[in-house]
Parts: C-alpha cells; sequence; structure tokens
C-alpha cells in the first residue's frame, strides 16, 4: 500500500469541498457553498474558521442592497496549499 | 495546524480525488447562466461575425457590426451581474496553465472563422460563406458558455 503525509486541513472532506469549489471560481457567497455542500450555517462557518485561521480563505463581508452578504476565496497560500494536496493525491495513485 | 500530517491509501486517495471533480462538476453544471442569456450573447455575436463577413465599406451591414458589438457587450456584462446576484464571482481572466491553453485556442478557431467568414466571400465569391461562419462561431460559443459557464475547464484528476 503506497503512503504519503500531507495537510490535513484540507484533506477533511467539507473542507476539500470547500476548496474544490472555491478553486473553480474568484469568490462564493457563503450561502453558496452551504447549499453545494448540503451542511448548516454552523458546519460550515466551523469549517471556515479553520480554513481562514490556515490562512488559506479569505472572508470578506459585504452589504449589497441593504442585505449583509459574506463573500469566500481561496487567498493564494490556499490555492497553493489545494494544489498541492491534489498533486499528492495523484502521485499515490501512480 | 498546517504541520499536521497523516498518511492514506492508494484507494483512498483515488476516493478523494473523484470527489473533488464530482464537487467541480456539479458547481459548474449549477452555476450556468439561464439559457436565454446565453443564447442572447452568442445571437449578438454571431452578429458582429455576419455583419463583418457581408460589410462593404459603410453599408448597412457596418451597423449591424456596431450594434452586435454593443449588445455583446451589454449582454456579457448582465451575466457577470447576473453571476454576482447568484453570490458567485468567476474569473474573468485565466489562472491555470489548461484554461490558458483552452483560451487561446477557443481564441484561434473564433479569429479564423471570423476572418475566413469574409475572406471566402469576398475574394472566393462563395455568398453563404458568412451566414455558416456566423452559425458556426455562434453554437460554439454557445456551447462554451454551457458546457464551461464559469470559464473553468475541469481536467480529471484520476488519470
Amino acid at each position: 500500500m503506497n503512503k504519503a503525509t500531507f495537510d490535513t486541513v484540507i484533506h477533511a472532506p467539507n473542507r476539500l469541498q470547500i476548496c474544490a469549489l472555491l478553486d473553480s471560481t474568484k469568490e462564493l457567497e457563503f450561502q453558496i457553498i452551504r447549499e453545494q455542500l448540503d451542511v448548516s450555517d454552523s458546519v460550515l462557518s466551523k469549517h471556515l474558521k479553520v480554513l481562514e485561521d490556515a490562512n488559506y480563505v479569505q472572508l470578506i463581508k459585504k452589504t449589497e442592497f441593504t442585505r449583509q452578504r459574506t463573500w469566500v476565496s481561496l487567498t493564494s497560500k490556499g490555492r497553493k496549499s489545494f494544489k498541492l494536496h491534489l498533486g499528492e493525491l495523484k502521485r499515490i495513485i501512480g | 495546524m498546517n504541520n499536521e500530517k497523516q498518511t492514506i491509501s492508494k484507494e483512498e486517495a483515488a476516493a478523494t480525488l473523484e470527489s473533488v471533480d464530482l464537487t467541480k462538476r456539479d458547481a459548474i453544471q449549477s452555476f450556468r447562466i439561464p439559457l436565454i442569456l446565453i443564447t442572447l450573447i452568442s445571437l449578438s455575436y454571431s452578429l458582429i461575425v455576419f455583419s463583418w463577413g457581408m460589410t462593404e465599406h459603410d453599408n448597412l451591414w457596418a451597423l449591424g457590426m456596431y450594434i452586435g458589438s454593443a449588445s455583446f457587450g451589454i449582454f456579457a456584462a448582465f451575466s457577470l451581474y447576473t453571476f454576482r446576484l447568484l453570490g458567485i464571482k468567476i474569473n474573468i481572466l485565466p489562472r491555470s496553465k489548461e484554461r490558458i491553453k483552452s483560451e487561446l485556442v477557443s481564441l484561434l478557431i473564433f479569429a479564423v472563422i471570423l476572418i475566413f467568414g469574409r475572406q471566402f466571400r469576398v475574394y472566393e465569391g462563395f455568398e453563404y460563406a458568412p451566414h455558416i461562419a456566423a452559425l458556426i462561431s455562434g453554437g460554439y460559443l454557445a456551447y462554451l458558455l454551457y458546457k464551461y459557464p464559469t470559464g473553468e475547464y475541469l481536467v480529471g484528476n484520476q488519470k
């Protein structure tokens, strides 16, 4: 069995999905990510906090049309780490 | 936290990559703009190609080019605004090497169709060249907007 080491911050299923979603776009609103992942607000907040603490994502709160929106984006460090993580997974598969 | 390490098997790695692909695929499909906007953008572009192919000095088809260009710009801006209202900001400029390559190829295809649509009519006397060029380029643009709404070209992670 091939073994390899990698970053567990990204590898958790929900966080990996969050990174995959954000990698396809520039920014996504909190609600869109929640709908895509089909999780509760609190669960998503918890995962985003972990990613934010690792400096992998950036959260920006904006008021647009009298509505508070939270935009989430991958930082350059997060994008790089996500790519490295996928590269590591591909390497394991061979 | 970043330094936490763990190990996984080949099967787990394959399953993880598959889930990443699936997430991206689902997201790209659900991020699609309304079909009416795709149709309007494609028709505007077809009008530009057709008008360019039919233009003789400053005849009426030159006006078609201006109208096509203006409506193309308006509909493209409106599609970006629609994305924003939906809670999505797309990357306008390509980031990945795959996307740069794909966009250069698409750009080349559009340029060749645009040039040949006119050249075949003017120099070869083939009157329907602009019609065919407009149809192909409009159809190709509609396909790209439908299949790759965010502009990201999904390359399978598992090879």
